[in-house]
C-alpha cells in the first residue's frame, strides 16, 4: 500500500512539474502611470499565448524583474525598446486664485522656464536680483525616479533638481493630490493622469496653463479632449509640449520576452490611446522591431 | 452576551484602537546630488514640525518612521538648498535630489562697467534696497543711507530740509581736493557740487535733494580699489551707484500712488539763562573784574541802575522761531512692458516746511525711463529726470544777523520791541520778529539728467554699448533785505545770483563674457569715455531802492556785478578682466588711464590699475563636511585711484581783468602756474571674508582696508614777498585704515512670521602722515591740520580745572613759560567717531510689518560754539544771551565746577576765563538714535481687489524718534562749517536747527 501511495504521488508530482515547465513566466516591473496599459498588453497577449505568464512585480522583487517598464531615459548601453510615447503638460487646479494672472497670457518657452525652474547663473547675473512676475506662483514637482520632472526639465535645458518650490515623493499621480491641497500650486503631469480615461475629457478640477501655440494646436489643447491632443501630438511636434518614450528595459532577454515585445509593437499599439499614450510612429516602430529581431534575439 | 465575550470584544477593540495610535509608517529613501547623482552622506532628514530625524548613510540611504501619510520630510545639508518633500505613497522609495545652494554668493553686484556674481567678485560692495530708504523722512536718499552700510559715515549738517549732508566712505583722503564719493545715476555721473553762492551763514544746500528717493530701485556702495579703480580719477573717495526703477517685460501696466502727510517738531532745543540770571552774571563779572560793587549795572533803578536782577523780565525768542512743521509727499508712477519694450513714468511732489520759520523746501519731479529691443541684436535705453526745486532760506550758523542768532544768541533780558513798538536791535543781531515777518530769500533749482544708450549684440557674449548723458543744473537765488531788516539799512539791499553747471559724458564700451566650460567663466570690457564740465555764475548786488515795494534789481540805484566761467575735460581709457574657475577661484584686473585738463601740461595723464582675487573656500572638497559654515569666501584687492577734484584752472597762471589802477582798467596776476601739478593718488588695499552660517540664515562680512594718499593737492602757503599767498602743489600724505563688520540674519521665518536683522559697525583711523606746515582752519583757528594728527582736529587751550580757591580757569602750559598764549594751544580731540554703524530690524506678521533703524556714532567730538559764545561770563556784555549752564559757574572758594567765575578781564597768565578757545566747550558727541520706525499694514487682497487695487498699504513712520546722547546741545549731528572750503572743518555746532522728530502717515496703493 505504501509503495502504491508513493508511486501515485510521484506521478502526480512529475505531472505537475511537467505542467509547470511548459508555462514560461516573465516578470515585469512597471512605472505606475503605465500600469493600466501594461496590464492590457499582458491580458491581450496571454489570451493568445496561454503558455506564458506575465507577472507584474513590485518591491524587492522588482529589482530582479525580467523587464522594466519606465518613462525615463535609458542609458545607451542598456537594452531597451520603446513601446509607446507619452506627453507632459503644465497644469494647475481649476480653482487656482492666481490663474487670472495667467489666463490672458500665452506662455512661451521663457515663461515656462521662469515659472518652473530656478534662474540660471547667467539669468541671475543679468536680472541683477530683480523679482520676476512668475515668482508668485508656487510649484510642486515629483522627485521619484519615475517622475515626469526629469523629462520636462531636460526638455527645457534643466535638471530635475532645478525645479522651484516643493517636491513630492512617489508617483506623479500624487501631484494632483498636492494640487488639491494647495490650489495655488502649478505642476506638470502626463496625459494619463490629467484626463479622465473613460470620458476622455480633462478632469474637471484641473486646467491646463495657456501655451503659446499655433492656432490649430491651441484649439486641440483647449478642447479638453484627450483624443484631440493625442491626434495632434502624433501628427506633429509641438514646441512647449515634451513627448517622451515609454521604454521597456530588457534585464533578462528571452524568446518569450521578445515575442511579447513584438506583440506590443504590433497589435498592442491599439491599446495605447485608451490609456492616454501615443502610438509609435511607423518608422520608430520599425526600428524597435529590428532591434528585437537582431540584438535582443542574439542574447 | 456573556461577560467573557464582552471582555474579549473589548480587548480586541482596545487593541485595534491602540494599534491605530501606535501604527506608524516606515519610509525608506535616498538623498543624492541632483547634478552629479552622487549620494549625499550625512544629510539630515526630518519629519516636518517634529524632532523625528534621520541621517543618510554612506550610500545616501535613510529610514525614518513617520506618524502619518502623507508625511512631509525636510532635508538639509551644507552647501545645498533646503528641500521639502511630501510623501504620499509609503511603499515607494523616497528619492530626494538636492541642488547646490549658491544663494549667498549668487547675488549679483554691479561694479564698474559690468555685473558679476558676488561669489566671483573680489571687491567690497554693499547694496541698499530702495524699499529700505523709505522709512526715513528726508528730501534726499543720502540722509536715508545713514546707518545702512558699513564704512559709510553720513551726518546731517542741519535740520533744515534740503540742506547739505556730510558723507564719507572709508574716511577722508584729501585736504583741498574733494572728499565726496562719485555718484552715478543710471550710468550718468551726477554733479554733487552745491551751486549756492549767496551765503546763509555756513549751511549748504544738498544737490542730491533734486532726486526723488521714491524713484530709486537700488543703491550700491563701492568701497575698495577693485570696485572703484575702474572709475579712475573719479572713484578715489568711493562710488555710489544709483539705479532707478524701470518697467518689467511682459507685465501688465502697474500703477502706484503714494500719499504721505507728516508733522515735524524739534525734539530738543536750547535752554538759556533767564533775565534775572543774566543780570546776576553781569553783576558778578563786574565785581570779579574788581570794579565798584556799588555800581553794578543791575542795581535798583532808584540808585541809577537798570533794576535789580529780580526785577528783570525774560523774553523767550526760541518759542517764536520754532514751529510744528508740515510735510507732504505725493508720488505716482506707471510702469509695465511687453516682450520688447518696458517703461517707467513717475511724478512726485514733495513739500517740507522746516521747523524754523522762514525755511522750507519743495520739489516737483518727473522721471521717464524706457528700454526697447529693436530686434534681438539691438537695444536702446533712455533715462530722464527733470526736477524743479524751490527753497525758502534764511541765515543761520556763523551769520550774526541770521535767524537762529536772533532767537538763540540774543539775551533773554532784552525786549525785542522798543517802546514805540518798533523792532529793537542790539549789537550785531537783527530782530527775530523782523526777520520772520520780512525774510525774503528764495532759491529755484532746475535739474535735468538725461541719458541715452544703444547696445549692439555683436555675437554670443559680445556686445558694444554707446552712451551719451548730460547732467544740467541751474540754480537761481534771490534775496532782498527790506528796510525793516538790519542788512536792509538804509534803503534796501538785494542780491540776484544765477549759477549753472553741466556735465556731458560720452562713453563707448565693448563687453565680452564666455563660459568656456561649465567650470570656467571669463569676462572683459574695454572702453573709452569723454567728459566735459562747464560752470558759470553771475551775481548782481543792488542797493538804494525807492521803497520796500520795489524788490527787483532794476529798481536799485547802485548795482555791482560779477561773473565767472570755467570748463574742464576728462578723457579716459579703461580695461577690465575677470576670470573665474569652478565658481571658486576668481581673479580680477582693471586699469584706467585718465587725462584731466585741470593738471599741469606735464602731468595730465594718470594711470590707475587694480587687481583682486577671491577664493570660495566653502566649495572645496575639504569643506564638504562642514556643518556650521554654509558659505565662506576670502577676498583681497589692491589698486590705485586718483583725485582731480580741484578748481578747473588750478594748475594755470591766472590773470583777473577787474584790476583797476589810477582809474585805468588793468590786469591783475592772481594765480601762479604749476605745470607739474599732478593727480592726487590713493593706494588702497582691502582684505575681507564673507560667510554664511546656520543654513545661510546668518551672513557675516568683515573687511580690513588701508588707504594711503600721496601727492595731496594742497594750496600751499608761500612767502608773501612773492606777491601771492599760496600756490596749488602736490604736498602731503594722508592715511585711512579701518575695519568694517556687516551681519545680516533671518531670525525667524515661517509661513506667517518673519524677522530679519542687519547690523553694521565701522572703525576708521584717519591720520595726516605728512604735511610740511600746519594749517589752521576757520575763524578763531578752531581746527588745525597738523602732521601726525587726524583731519578735523580741534586746536584749543586745554582746560585742566577751575581753581577751587580762585574760581579761575587753569590751562595746560604746554611750553612751561608761565604764560598761556597761542604756543599753548594743542589738539585735544577730533570730529572723527571711533565707531559708527546701524542696526535694522524688520518684522512681518501676516499683513503687518514693522521695521526700525538705529544708527550710532561713538567717540566723535563736537565743539559747542553756542556755549563758547554764551557761557561768556559777562565778556560779551548784555547783548549776547547766556547759556543756562553758565549758572553752574564758580561762585565761592571751595566750589568744584568746570565753569570758571564770571569775569571779563584776563588772568595773570594771560588766559581768559571766558570767551577763550577752551577745551571745556569740546564735548563728547556720541549718540544713538532711532533714526526711523515704520509700522505698516497691507490690506487683505480680497478686500482691495474688489476696488480694482492689487494691494494697498497704510503706514505710520517716525523719523528721529529718540536720541540718546550726553551732548548738551540740541543735536550732536550738526556742522556750522559745511560750506567751508573743501569741508575741512567738521563738528562745529553753532546756531543750526536740530534734526526734527517727524511723524507721518501714508498710504501706498498699486493697481
Amino acid at each position: 500500500m505504501k509503495k502504491i501511495f508513493i508511486t501515485i504521488l510521484s506521478v502526480v508530482f512529475a505531472a505537475n512539474v511537467f505542467a509547470q515547465e511548459t508555462k514560461t513566466t516573465i516578470t515585469l516591473s512597471v512605472s505606475k502611470f503605465s500600469k493600466g496599459l501594461v496590464e492590457r498588453w499582458i491580458s491581450d497577449y496571454e489570451k493568445q499565448n496561454e503558455n506564458v505568464e506575465i507577472r507584474i512585480v513590485s518591491g524587492k522583487a522588482a529589482q530582479n524583474a525580467d523587464l522594466v517598464v519606465t518613462g525615463n531615459e535609458v542609458a545607451a548601453d542598456r537594452d531597451a525598446v520603446a513601446v509607446a510615447k507619452y506627453a507632459l503638460l503644465p497644469v494647475t487646479a481649476a480653482e487656482n486664485p492666481l490663474y487670472s494672472e495667467l489666463q490672458d497670457k500665452e506662455l512661451g518657452e521663457k515663461d515656462l522656464k521662469h515659472l518652473f525652474f530656478e534662474l540660471s547663473a547667467e539669468e541671475k547675473l543679468y536680472r541683477r536680483g530683480k523679482a520676476l512676475w512668475t515668482d508668485q506662483f508656487k510649484v510642486v514637482s515629483g522627485s521619484g525616479k519615475n517622475a515626469g520632472a526629469a523629462i520636462y526639465a531636460k526638455y527645457f535645458g534643466h535638471e530635475a533638481a532645478d525645479f522651484r518650490g516643493n517636491r513630492i515623493a512617489g508617483d506623479d499621480l500624487y501631484l494632483l493630490s498636492a494640487l488639491n491641497e494647495d490650489k495655488e500650486q502649478i505642476t506638470i503631469n502626463n496625459l494619463t493622469y490629467i484626463y479622465d480615461l473613460e470620458s476622455r475629457q480633462l478632469k474637471s478640477d484641473l486646467t491646463i496653463l495657456p501655451l503659446k501655440l499655433k492656432k490649430r494646436q491651441e484649439v486641440a489643447l483647449q478642447s479638453g479632449n484627450l483624443d484631440a491632443i493625442i491626434e495632434l501630438l502624433e501628427e506633429e511636434d509641438v514646441d512647449l509640449i515634451p513627448v517622451a518614450r515609454l521604454n521597456v528595459v530588457v534585464a533578462k532577454a528571452s524568446t518569450e520576452a521578445n515575442n511579447f515585445l513584438s506583440f506590443i509593437l504590433g497589435d498592442g499599439q491599439q491599446a495605447n490611446h485608451d490609456f492616454g499614450f501615443l502610438q509609435l510612429d511607423y518608422k520608430l516602430a520599425q526600428v524597435q522591431s529590428t532591434l528585437i529581431s537582431t540584438r535582443l534575439a542574439s542574447k | 452576551m456573556s461577560i467573557s465575550k464582552i471582555l474579549i470584544a473589548a480587548t480586541v477593540w482596545i487593541a485595534a484602537i491602540g494599534g491605530a495610535y501606535a501604527q506608524k509608517t516606515t519610509l525608506n529613501g535616498k538623498v543624492t546630488d541632483g547634478a552629479t547623482g552622487e549620494p549625499i552622506i550625512g544629510a539630515t532628514v526630518v519629519e516636518a514640525n517634529t524632532v523625528n530625524a534621520a541621517a543618510t548613510d554612506f550610500d545616501g540611504n535613510f529610514t525614518i518612521t513617520v506618524k502619518n501619510i502623507p508625511a512631509t520630510l525636510t532635508v538639509d545639508f551644507v552647501g545645498y538648498r533646503h528641500q521639502e518633500v511630501k510623501v504620499y505613497d509609503p511603499e515607494e522609495e523616497v528619492e530626494i535630489y538636492l541642488s547646490d545652494n549658491a544663494d549667498l554668493l549668487s547675488e549679483v553686484v554691479v561694479t564698474g562697467y559690468s555685473q558679476v556674481k558676488r561669489s566671483s567678485f573680489t571687491g567690497a560692495v554693499n547694496s541698499v534696497d530702495g524699499k529700505d530708504l523709505k522709512a526715513t523722512a528726508a528730501t534726499s536718499f543720502t540722509e536715508q543711507l545713514q546707518g545702512q552700510s558699513a564704512g559709510l559715515i553720513v551726518t546731517g549738517s542741519s535740520g533744515a530740509p534740503g540742506s547739505g549732508v556730510f558723507l564719507r566712505l572709508r574716511g577722508s583722503t584729501s585736504i583741498n581736493a574733494g572728499n565726496d564719493p562719485l555718484y552715478i545715476i543710471d550710468g550718468i555721473p551726477f554733479n554733487s557740487q552745491s551751486l549756492q553762492t549767496i551765503s546763509i551763514g555756513g549751511q549748504t544746500t544738498n544737490p542730491l535733494s533734486d532726486i526723488n528717493p521714491n524713484d530709486i530701485e537700488k543703491v550700491e556702495i563701492l568701497k575698495d580699489a577693485t570696485a572703484t579703480a575702474i572709475y579712475g580719477s573719479r572713484g578715489a573717495n568711493g562710488v555710489i551707484l544709483i539705479t532707478t526703477k524701470r518697467g518689467e517685460k511682459e507685465t501688465a501696466t502697474k500703477i502706484n500712488v503714494t500719499a504721505e502727510y507728516g508733522l515735524a517738531k524739534a525734539a530738543k532745543l536750547w535752554n538759556l539763562a533767564t533775565g534775572p540770571e543774566t543780570a546776576q552774571i553781569i553783576n558778578e563779572a563786574w565785581i570779579n573784574d574788581g570794579k565798584d560793587p556799588n555800581l553794578v549795572p543791575y542795581r535798583s533803578k532808584s540808585e541809577g541802575g537798570l533794576g535789580t536782577p529780580q526785577e528783570q523780565p525774560t523774553y523767550n525768542r526760541i518759542d517764536v522761531l520754532f514751529r510744528t512743521a508740515k510735510q507732504q509727499n505725493y508720488s505716482a508712477s506707471i510702469s509695465g512692458g511687453n516682450k520688447n519694450t518696458t517703461y517707467f513714468l513717475g511724478v512726485d511732489f514733495n513739500s517740507q516746511e522746516a521747523i524754523v520759520k522762514t525755511q522750507d523746501f519743495q520739489r516737483f519731479g518727473f522721471r521717464f525711463n524706457l528700454d526697447h529691443e529693436i530686434n534681438k541684436y539691438v537695444t536702446i535705453s533712455t533715462s530722464n529726470a527733470l526736477s524743479r526745486t524751490r527753497r525758502s532760506l534764511s541765515r543761520t550758523a556763523n551769520s550774526p544777523k541770521g535767524i537762529l542768532q536772533a532767537a538763540v544768541h540774543q539775551s533773554t533780558i532784552l525786549n525785542p520791541f522798543n517802546e514805540d513798538g518798533s523792532y529793537a536791535r542790539y549789537g550785531i543781531f537783527d530782530n527775530i520778529y523782523a526777520i520772520i515777518e520780512n525774510n525774503n530769500h528764495h532759491a529755484y533749482g532746475l535739474r535735468d539728467i538725461n541719458n541715452i544708450n544703444i547696445k549692439f549684440k555683436l555675437a554670443e557674449g559680445l556686445s558694444f554699448k554707446s552712451s551719451y548723458g548730460i547732467d544740467y543744473n541751474d540754480y537761481h537765488e534771490k534775496r532782498y533785505f527790506n528796510t525793516e531788516l538790519a542788512d536792509g539799512q538804509p534803503d534796501g539791499s538785494a542780491t540776484d545770483a544765477r549759477t549753472s553747471n553741466y556735465t556731458f559724458t560720452a562713453e563707448q564700451l565693448l563687453n565680452f563674457y564666455k563660459d568656456f566650460t561649465p567650470n570656467q567663466f571669463f569676462s572683459a570690457f574695454l572702453g573709452n569715455s569723454v567728459q566735459k564740465n562747464g560752470y558759470a555764475t553771475t551775481t548782481i548786488n543792488g542797493s538804494g531802492f525807492p521803497s520796500d515795494s520795489f524788490e527787483e534789481l532794476g529798481a536799485a540805484s547802485v548795482t555791482s556785478s560779477s561773473t565767472s566761467k570755467s570748463r574742464s575735460s576728462l578723457i579716459s581709457w579703461f580695461l577690465g578682466l575677470n576670470y573665474s574657475l569652478f565658481d571658486r577661484y576668481s581673479l580680477e584686473a582693471n586699469v584706467r588711464a585718465d587725462a584731466s585738463s585741470r593738471f599741469g601740461s606735464n602731468n595730465r595723464w594718470g594711470v590707475f590699475p587694480s587687481v583682486g582675487a577671491a577664493w570660495v573656500v566653502s566649495k572645496e572638497a575639504f569643506a564638504a563636511g562642514w556643518t556650521s559654515i554654509n558659505a565662506l569666501k576670502v577676498k583681497g584687492s589692491i589698486g590705485l585711484t586718483g583725485n582731480q577734484s580741484i578748481d578747473d584752472f588750478a594748475s594755470r597762471g591766472l590773470w583777473d581783468g577787474s584790476g583797476v589802477y589810477n582809474d585805468q582798467a588793468g590786469l591783475l596776476h592772481t594765480q601762479l602756474a604749476n605745470d607739474d601739478l599732478k593727480w592726487e593718488t590713493t593706494r588702497q588695499w582691502n582684505i575681507g571674508i564673507e560667510t554664511g552660517l546656520l543654513n545661510n540664515r546668518l551672513s557675516v562680512e568683515f573687511n580690513y582696508y588701508n588707504k594711503y594718499t600721496t601727492d595731496l593737492l594742497l594750496e600751499t602757503p608761500i612767502p608773501a614777498k612773492t606777491g601771492f599767498s599760496s600756490i596749488y602743489s602736490n604736498l602731503g600724505e594722508i592715511s585711512n585704515k579701518g575695519i568694517e563688520l556687516q551681519i545680516s540674519s533671518t531670525n525667524i521665518k515661517n509661513e506667517d512670521f518673519e524677522w530679519t536683522s542687519s547690523f553694521n559697525i565701522t572703525h576708521n583711523s584717519n591720520k595726516i602722515e605728512k604735511l610740511p606746515v600746519a594749517f589752521s582752519q576757520y575763524d578763531r583757528d578752531w581746527v588745525l591740520l597738523e602732521e601726525g594728527k587726524p583731519l578735523y582736529s580741534f586746536w584749543l587751550y586745554k582746560q585742566l580745572r577751575v581753581d577751587p580757591q580762585t574760581g579761575d580757569a587753569v590751562y595746560e602750559d604746554v611750553n612751561h613759560d608761565g604764560k598761556i598764549n597761542t604756543a599753548d594751544r594743542q589738539i585735544v580731540g577730533d570730529a572723527w567717531p571711533d565707531f559708527t554703524g546701524g542696526l535694522r530690524n524688520t518684522l512681518k506678521y501676516k499683513n503687518l510689518d514693522l521695521s526700525f533703524l538705529i544708527n550710532f556714532s561713538v567717540g566723535n567730538d563736537v565743539f559747542n560754539m553756542n556755549r563758547f559764545f554764551q557761557e561768556h561770563g559777562g565778556v560779551r556784555g548784555t547783548n549776547w544771551g547766556l547759556w543756562e549752564g553758565q549758572m553752574d559757574r564758580w561762585t565761592k572758594p571751595g566750589d568744584i565746577t568746570d565753569i570758571p567765575r564770571a569775569k571779563t578781564i584776563a588772568n595773570a597768565d594771560g588766559s581768559q576765563n571766558n570767551g577763550f578757545q577752551s577745551s571745556r566747550f569740546l564735548e563728547d558727541g556720541s549718540f544713538a538714535r532711532i533714526k526711523s520706525l515704520s509700522l505698516g499694514y497691507t490690506l487683505p487682497k480680497n478686500a482691495v481687489a474688489k476696488a480694482g487695487f492689487e494691494n494697498v498699504r497704510v503706514y505710520f513712520n517716525v523719523t528721529n524718534l529718540v536720541t540718546w546722547t550726553g551732548y548738551s546741545g540740541a543735536d550732536p549731528e550738526t556742522n556750522a562749517a559745511s560750506d567751508y572750503s573743501h569741508s575741512t572743518v567738521q563738528g562745529l555746532d553753532f546756531a543750526l536747527p536740530p534734526q526734527p522728530r517727524t511723524f507721518s502717515f501714508g498710504i501706498s496703493a498699486n493697481l
